[in-house]
Formats: structure tokens, C-alpha cells, sequence
């Protein structure tokens, strides 16, 4: 689990858990970008902006549930700032 | 000084690399989709791992992008690569960097050894 956290999901297919916007729910796709407060996922062709904050997401090859909460930093400091 | 984070461990270093791998890999993917500036994205995003945590773009790789624009230059079709002057000149399709790689010294060494010989 804590090295899922400070690893890269760029490349990764995930699927969405559970999200403030109910219908995003389900949704499958490769993340293609991350930021701060984002991920950009891409589904059926187009490019998704998904907000991390209260998102549960499942990394599809590992199965592994990720909190969106505990990832809300730069791509490049989450090594960095993930404590466990 | 403000401290950014907890100081970096040896395996924080080694998940640095591991990043930085993968990251190249995806953006080869990510190119041969078509998809440019998602390639492109992945490739600053390894520079700023690079950076961060002071782990180095293996030699592999450090000729493989664009340190303009980020783009993966691949000879023929997104760089050209020339050799001249005791120079590898390789050009940026996209942006039009130019990168020079002297390997002067190899040549006069091989001079020297040449010279050794006869």
C-alpha cells in the first residue's frame, strides 16, 4: 500500500471507485497526467479531469484501492511528503 | 529554510529511478499513440523526479529527449542526428534545438594510437 502511494500512475489503467460526482463512478481508463489536485485520465478517447480530493480509485493490474486524499501533492514531491 | 518534506531515504532514491524508468517507457508509448504532449508531460515530469532527488537520467536515456521541449527524439522521425567536425549534431524536429556531443578527444586519441602503430 505505502508504495503504491509514492509511485507513478502515469501509464496506469485505473478504475474510478468512488467520487464526489456519483456518476464518475465505474469509469475505466489510462492515466495519462497528473497535478497537484488532478489526475487526467483517458477514457473512450478523450481526456478526462478527474479531482483527487475524496476520490477512491483502484489500480486495475495490482488491484490496489488508493485514497485521492493522501495523494494531494506534486507528482514529483509525493515520494517526498508521503509518510506513512 | 523551510524543509519541503522529510529528508529523502535510499529507497526513496531507488523509487526515484524506478520513476524515471517507467516514466520513459510510457512515454514511448504515449508517442507511438500520437499523443505528443502527453509524451512530453512524462518526460518533464521525469526531469523534475531527476531534479528533486538528485538521481540522474540514466545514460541511456539523457540522449533520448529534447532538453528544449521534451520531446523524444527518435532519428528519423522526430530528430536529426549529423556527425561533423568531431560532433554529434542532433536537431529537434519539433523545436528546432540543436544538441552537440564532441567526441574530439576519442578522435585524437585514436590519432595517437594510429600514430603509436606504424
Amino acid at each position: 500500500m505505502k508504495r503504491w502511494l509514492k509511485h507513478e500512475f502515469i501509464g496506469h489503467e485505473i478504475e474510478i471507485v468512488s467520487a464526489p460526482q456519483k456518476s464518475l463512478a465505474g469509469i475505466r481508463g489510462v492515466v495519462v497526467d497528473e497535478t497537484k489536485n488532478m489526475l487526467v485520465i483517458h477514457v473512450e478517447g478523450e481526456d478526462m479531469k478527474i479531482q483527487k480530493k475524496n476520490l477512491l480509485f483502484r489500480i486495475l493490474p495490482e488491484n490496489q484501492v488508493i485514497d485521492g486524499n493522501r495523494i494531494m501533492f506534486r507528482p514529483e514531491d509525493r515520494i517526498k511528503k508521503i509518510r506513512r | 529554510m523551510v524543509r519541503r518534506g522529510r529528508r529523502r531515504t535510499k529507497e526513496d532514491i531507488q523509487i526515484a529511478e524506478e520513476r524515471i524508468r517507467h516514466l520513459f517507457e510510457t512515454a514511448t508509448g504515449f508517442f507511438n499513440s500520437g499523443w505528443l504532449d502527453h509524451s512530453r508531460r512524462c518526460i518533464q515530469l521525469a526531469r523534475k523526479i531527476g531534479m528533486r532527488y538528485n538521481v540522474r537520467i540514466p545514460r541511456d536515456l539523457k540522449r533520448l529527449y529534447c532538453r528544449q521541449c521534451h520531446t523524444l527524439l527518435l532519428p528519423g522521425r522526430t530528430a536529426r542526428v549529423r556527425v561533423k567536425k568531431a560532433r554529434v549534431i542532433i536537431t529537434c524536429q519539433n523545436c528546432g534545438n540543436v544538441a552537440r556531443y564532441p567526441y574530439i578527444r576519442e578522435k585524437l586519441a585514436r590519432k595517437l594510437e594510429h600514430a603509436r602503430g606504424t
